[in-house]
C-alpha cells in the first residue's frame, strides 16, 4: 500500500509537471486577454479614446435588439450546417478511398492536399476569376442560363460560392484525421469480420463507423468552430455581399469593432457567440463521450 | 526528463529572446534621432524607401524608418489603440481620423510652417473644428475614365450634360459596344460613386439634407435627392455588364483596358492601375456630366496627409517636421508624383498628369466639395453601401429611400 | 504495405474514376497557380486563363530582386519551424496527464474545459487587448509570435490529443506502470510513439494555419520589413483597390514548395505510425 502512494505522488508531480508549462502560457496570453475583452465589453467605447463610460449589460442588450446580428447569426447557422455536412461526408469519403492500396497512393494524397496549402489570397483570386469568366463562359457555351451570371451576383446563390471554395480548401485537414483514425482500426478485426462472413458494408457500419465515431465528434466541432467564425473567405470572395446577403458574424465584429468604431459593442457580439458554441460543443462532446464509453 | 528540460529549456530561450530584443530596440544610439515613418499606402511602399535613404544619407543626424504593411489601416489602429502610435504618420481624412484628430494624437499644426508648402484651399479643407493636425497634399476625386482612340475612331466626344450622355451609351449600343463595366461586387467601390453622385452632382450641399433627415426633421421620401440618386444610378446600370454585382474592381479595369467597354466610373487612384496593366493605353478622365442642369463639382476629400505624433518627444516631432519638409520638397515630390497620380496640391509640386488635366484645373477653381462620408459620423457610408447595393438587386427604389432614412436616423442619434 | 494484410482493400476501377474526378476540381485552380507567374500584367489581363505566351521570367526576377522575399521566407520558416517543434513536445504533454487524470481527479476535468473553451474564442476579441499585453511585455518580434503561437494552439492541440488517447488502449501504460517504471518514462517510452500519427496531424494543421496566417504577423510584426513573412509579403502587392496579380503569385508559387514537403514528410507517419507502435509494443 506505501508503494502505491509513493507511486501516485510521483504520479501526480510528473502530471503537474507536464501540465504547468502549456497552462501558465495559455493563461497569461490566452485567458488574459480574454478577459480584458470581457471587461471592455461593458463600457461604451471605441478602442482607443481615453473617455469611456460604464454601461454593464447594455451592449449585449443592443446587440439582441440588432437585426444585422440575428440576420449575420441566421447567415452562420445555414452556412455552419452546409459546412458540416459537406466536409464530413467528402472527407470520409476520401480518407476511405485513399486507405486502400492505390497505385501512385502518396502522388494522388498529395495532390489531395495541394487546396489547404493555397494561400487565401491566391484562392480568393483564383475563384474570383473562375466564378466571373470561367464558368459563365462555358454557361454561353452551353446555353445553361443558371451559369451564364456569376454565383456570387446573386443574394440567394452566393452562399454556394463561398461554401465551394471553403469545402475545397477545408477536406484536406478532416481527410488527414480521417485517415489517422482509420489507422487505429485493428487488422485483426476487420479480418476476422470478413472471415465470419460480413459483408463490406456490414463491416463499414458496424466496425469501421464505430472506430472513427471520436474522428467524426473532433472534425465535428472543429468544423462548427470554422463555419460560425467564418471570416476571410468571405471577405476574399464576397465582401459580405452582395446587399448584406453574406455577412458573417466575425465579419459584423470586425467591421464594427473598426471600421464603426464600436470596439466594445463588438466584441459583446463575439462573446455572445463564443457562450453559445460552448455549450453547444459541451453538449455535443458529452453526448459523444456516453456514447464511446458504453462501446 | 530529456525532452522535457529540452522544451523548457526552448521556450525559456525563446522568450529570452523575445524580452531581450524587446528591450534593445528602444535604445537610441550616440546622438541620432530615431524615428518612425508609417505609411497607409502599401504601394507606395517603394518611392517611400527610397526616399526615405535619401533623407537619412543626407541627414546624419536622424535616422528614418519605413512602416509599410498590407492592411496599413488595421495596424494603425491597433498601435492607436496599444499607444503606440508612430512619431510621423501617412494618415487619411475620414471620419476615424477625424476622432482621432480629436482626441488629440496628433500635433497641432495650424500655425506651423509646414501647412505653407501647401495650397491654402486644400488646409482650409482639412480643418477640423477650425484647426489643422495634418498637412494635407493630395485629392482623389472621381469622374468618367473614358477610351479615348475608341473615341476619336467612332467619333464621339463626352458630354456635358447627364441627357447627352445617357443617349451617347444608346449609341453604343447600337455600335455594339458596351459604354460602363460597372464593380459592383466590391461593394465600397458603390458607396464611393453613389456619394460623391449626390454631392457633386444632385445637391452640393446634400450633408445639411443628411443632417435634417438625421435629426428626424424630414425624411428622403420628401427630399428628392435620395430618389433621383437611385433613379441615375439603376439607368446607368442598363448599360453596364448584364452580371454586375458579380464583377470586382480588377475586372472591371481589366474590361476597360481591353476595349470591351467604352468607360469606367472611378477615382484618380484607379490611373495607376490601368498604367500598368496597358502602358501603350490612351484614356482620360472628366467630371461626371451635369444633371438636370445643375452645377457640377468634385466630391472629395484629402488623400494623402501627414500628421505628428503628440506623444513623441520635442526632438523627434523636430525629426519629424523636417523629413516632412524634405518630403514636401520640390525633388521628393517629383519623385513621388512617378507613383501617386492624384492631383497634387502641394505648393513645389509640378504638377502635370495629363489624364487628369481638366479635373486638376477644375480643382484649381475651387470647384470641390468636402465627401459627405468624412462629415457623416463615423460607419454610415459602410452601411449605407450595401443598402445601395441592394437596390441593385431588387430595383426597388422606395425600399432603399426607407432603408437610407432608418441608417441615417440610427446613425445620426 | 503488404504486410499490412488483406483488410486494405484493392482499389477497383470505381475508387480511380472517383479520385479522378476530385483531382479535376483540383486541376484548373492548379493550372492557373502554375502558369500566372510566367505570364506578364497585361497577358493576365487580357485572358487570365489562357497559356502563356512566351514563358516570362521577369515576375521571378522581380521578386527575387526584393531583399524583402528572402527576410519574408527565412522568417516563416524559423517561425514556423520552432513553434511546430515547441508544440509537438509541449502539447502531448499537456493532453497525457489531462486525459489520464481526468478519470480519477476532478481538477484535470476542470482544467481541460477551461483551455477546450478557447477553441470557440473569435481571435478579435482578444485582438487589442492581446496587442496592448503583447506590447508591454516587449513580445513584438519573431521570438514574441513563436510564444504567441504555442500560447494560441495549445486549445485546439490539447483538444486533438485528448480525444485521440481517449482511443488509445491503455493496457501497455498499465504494464510498464507495473513493471516499476516512472510516468515520465512510462510518456516518453510507450505513449508518445504511439502518438505519431496524431502528432503529424497536428504538425501538419499547425504548420499549415502558420505558414498562411495574415493577422497575427500584420499585428506583431509590422514594425520593419525585415520581420516579416511570406503572407504578409505576398500581401504587400494588394492594396485597397487593386491587386497585382503577377507578384502575389509568383511570390506564393515560390513559397508553396517548403510546406508541401512537411506534408509529404508527416503523412508517411500518420499511416506507418500506429501500426509500428503497436508491432514494438
Amino acid at each position: 500500500m506505501l508503494g502505491k502512494s509513493v507511486k501516485n505522488r510521483e504520479k501526480y508531480i510528473t502530471y503537474a509537471l507536464y501540465i504547468i508549462p502549456g497552462f501558465v502560457l495559455y493563461l497569461c496570453l490566452f485567458v488574459t486577454p480574454l478577459i480584458l475583452g470581457i471587461y471592455y465589453s461593458t463600457f461604451d467605447w471605441n478602442g482607443f479614446s481615453k473617455k469611456r463610460d460604464f454601461i454593464g449589460l447594455g451592449n449585449y442588450i443592443d446587440a439582441l435588439t440588432d437585426d444585422r446580428f440575428t440576420s449575420a447569426i441566421l447567415f452562420n447557422l445555414r452556412y455552419s450546417i452546409l459546412l458540416i455536412i459537406s466536409i464530413i461526408v467528402i472527407s470520409m469519403v476520401l480518407a476511405l478511398l485513399l486507405n486502400k492500396d492505390l497505385k501512385a497512393r502518396g502522388f494522388i494524397r498529395s495532390v489531395y492536399f495541394f487546396p489547404a496549402v493555397v494561400s487565401m489570397l491566391t484562392a480568393s483570386l483564383i475563384f474570383n476569376e473562375i466564378y466571373f469568366r470561367a464558368i459563365p463562359a462555358v454557361g454561353d457555351l452551353l446555353g445553361i442560363a443558371a451559369l451564364q451570371k456569376s454565383v456570387l451576383s446573386s443574394p440567394s446563390t452566393a452562399i454556394y460560392g463561398i461554401l465551394f471554395v471553403h469545402v475545397w480548401q477545408g477536406v484536406a485537414i478532416p481527410t488527414v484525421l480521417f485517415l489517422a483514425g482509420l489507422q487505429t482500426i485493428p487488422g485483426e478485426i476487420l479480418e476476422s469480420s470478413l472471415i465470419d462472413g460480413a459483408s463490406k458494408w456490414q463491416q463499414f457500419w458496424k466496425i469501421t463507423i464505430p472506430y472513427l465515431l471520436p474522428v467524426v465528434s473532433v472534425v465535428l466541432v472543429l468544423v462548427l468552430r470554422d463555419g460560425l467564425m467564418v471570416f476571410d473567405y468571405i471577405v476574399g470572395l464576397t465582401d459580405g455581399g452582395p446587399g448584406g446577403a453574406t455577412t458573417s458574424i466575425v465579419m459584423l465584429v470586425y467591421r464594427q469593432g473598426f471600421e464603426e468604431m464600436k470596439f466594445s459593442f463588438a466584441i459583446a457580439e463575439a462573446l455572445m457567440i463564443s457562450v453559445v458554441l460552448i455549450a453547444v460543443s459541451a453538449f455535443q462532446m458529452i453526448v459523444i463521450n456516453r456514447k464511446s464509453i458504453e462501446d | 526528463m530529456k525532452r522535457f528540460s529540452i522544451v523548457l529549456m526552448m521556450l525559456a530561450c525563446v522568450a529570452m529572446a523575445a524580452f531581450g530584443s524587446g528591450s534593445s530596440e528602444s535604445a537610441s544610439s550616440d546622438g541620432v534621432v530615431e524615428i518612425e515613418f508609417f505609411s497607409l499606402k502599401p504601394e507606395a511602399v517603394d518611392c517611400y524607401q527610397e526616399l526615405v535613404d535619401e533623407f537619412n544619407a543626407a541627414n546624419p543626424d536622424i535616422n528614418v524608418t519605413l512602416t509599410s504593411t498590407a492592411d496599413a489601416q488595421t495596424v494603425f489602429l491597433t498601435r492607436v489603440a496599444t499607444n503606440t502610435v508612430p512619431e510621423c504618420c501617412y494618415v487619411f481624412f475620414n471620419a476615424t481620423y477625424e476622432e482621432f484628430f480629436r482626441e488629440g494624437l496628433f500635433i497641432d499644426l495650424t500655425d506651423d510652417p509646414l501647412l505653407d508648402l501647401v495650397q491654402p484651399s486644400i488646409a482650409e479643407m482639412a480643418e477640423v473644428d477650425g484647426r489643422n493636425y495634418s498637412i494635407p497634399v493630395t485629392l482623389s476625386p472621381s469622374g468618367i475614365y473614358y477610351n479615348k482612340d475608341m473615341f476619336a475612331e467612332h467619333g464621339w466626344t463626352m458630354p456635358d450634360t447627364y441627357e447627352g450622355l445617357i443617349a451617347l451609351c444608346q449609341e453604343m449600343e447600337a455600335a455594339g459596344i458596351q459604354p460602363f463595366a460597372f464593380s459592383d461586387k466590391d461593394a465600397h467601390t458603390i458607396g464611393q460613386q453613389a456619394e460623391r453622385l449626390i454631392n457633386g452632382n444632385i445637391n452640393v450641399d446634400v450633408i445639411s439634407k443628411f443632417e435634417a433627415v438625421g435629426a428626424g426633421e424630414t425624411s428622403w421620401t420628401k427630399e428628392p435627392e435620395m430618389r433621383e440618386l437611385a433613379e441615375m444610378l439603376l439607368e446607368l446600370r442598363e448599360y453596364g455588364p448584364a452580371d454586375n454585382l458579380g464583377m470586382s474592381h480588377e475586372q472591371a479595369i481589366a474590361d476597360f483596358v481591353n476595349g470591351k467597354v467604352a468607360m469606367i466610373i472611378s477615382g484618380t487612384w484607379a490611373a495607376t492601375t490601368i498604367n500598368q496593366a496597358n502602358v501603350t493605353f490612351d484614356y482620360e478622365m472628366l467630371p461626371f456630366p451635369s444633371y438636370d442642369g445643375r452645377p457640377v463639382y468634385l466630391s472629395t476629400c484629402p488623400d494623402t496627409c501627414y500628421a505628428i505624433s503628440a506623444s513623441a518627444s520635442p526632438e523627434k516631432q523636430e525629426a519629424s517636421r523636417r523629413f516632412l519638409e524634405f518630403l514636401l520638397s520640390s525633388e521628393a515630390l517629383g519623385k513621388w508624383l512617378q507613383t501617386d497620380l492624384s492631383p497634387n496640391m502641394a505648393v513645389e509640386a509640378d504638377y502635370n498628369v495629363e489624364c487628369f488635366s481638366v479635373i486638376n484645373d477644375m480643382l484649381s477653381e475651387g470647384a470641390m466639395v468636402m465627401l459627405p462620408s468624412v462629415l457623416q459620423p463615423a460607419g454610415f457610408r459602410v452601411d449605407w453601401q450595401v443598402a445601395v447595393q441592394q437596390l441593385f438587386i431588387d430595383h426597388d427604389i422606395d425600399a432603399f429611400l426607407a432603408k437610407s432614412d432608418e441608417l441615417t436616423v440610427d446613425y445620426y442619434n | 504495405m503488404k504486410q499490412k494484410g488483406s483488410y486494405i482493400n484493392r482499389a477497383r476501377w470505381y475508387v480511380y474514376a472517383i479520385l479522378a474526378v476530385g483531382i479535376l476540381i483540383i486541376a484548373l485552380p492548379f493550372y492557373l497557380t502554375v502558369i500566372t507567374p510566367f505570364k506578364t500584367s497585361s497577358e493576365i489581363l487580357g485572358n487570365f486563363f489562357s497559356f502563356p505566351k512566351s514563358f516570362y521570367l521577369g515576375n521571378f526576377m522581380k521578386v527575387l530582386s526584393k531583399p524583402d522575399y528572402y527576410y519574408a521566407i527565412g522568417n516563416s520558416i524559423i517561425i514556423t519551424g520552432i513553434a511546430v517543434a515547441i508544440m509537438s513536445i509541449l502539447l502531448p504533454m499537456l493532453a497525457y496527464p489531462l486525459s489520464r487524470g481526468m478519470r480519477e481527479k476532478r481538477i484535470f476535468k476542470v482544467i481541460y474545459f477551461i483551455i477546450v473553451c478557447g477553441i470557440f474564442v473569435p481571435f478579435q476579441v482578444r485582438m487589442l487587448p492581446l496587442m496592448k499585453l503583447v506590447n508591454a511585455l516587449g513580445l513584438m518580434n519573431i521570438p514574441g509570435i513563436i510564444v504567441l503561437y504555442v500560447a494560441t494552439s495549445v486549445c485546439e492541440g490539447t483538444y486533438l490529443y485528448v480525444g485521440y488517447m481517449a482511443s488509445m488502449p491503455t493496457s501497455m501504460e498499465e504494464a510498464a506502470y507495473i513493471d516499476g517504471a516512472s510516468t515520465n518514462k512510462t510518456f516518453w517510452m510507450i505513449v508518445y510513439p504511439l502518438l505519431r500519427p496524431i502528432t503529424a496531424t497536428v504538425l501538419i494543421k499547425n504548420s499549415l494555419w502558420i505558414w498562411n496566417d495574415f493577422f497575427m504577423p500584420l499585428l506583431v510584426l509590422n514594425r520593419s520589413y525585415k520581420l516579416h513573412t511570406i503572407t504578409l509579403f505576398q500581401h504587400s502587392f494588394k492594396t485597397a483597390y487593386t491587386t497585382d496579380y503577377t507578384l502575389a503569385f509568383t511570390t506564393f508559387l515560390m513559397s508553396i514548395l517548403p510546406i508541401m514537403l512537411v506534408y509529404i514528410f508527416a503523412q508517411k507517419h500518420i499511416i506507418s505510425g500506429l501500426t509500428n507502435g503497436a508491432v514494438k509494443g
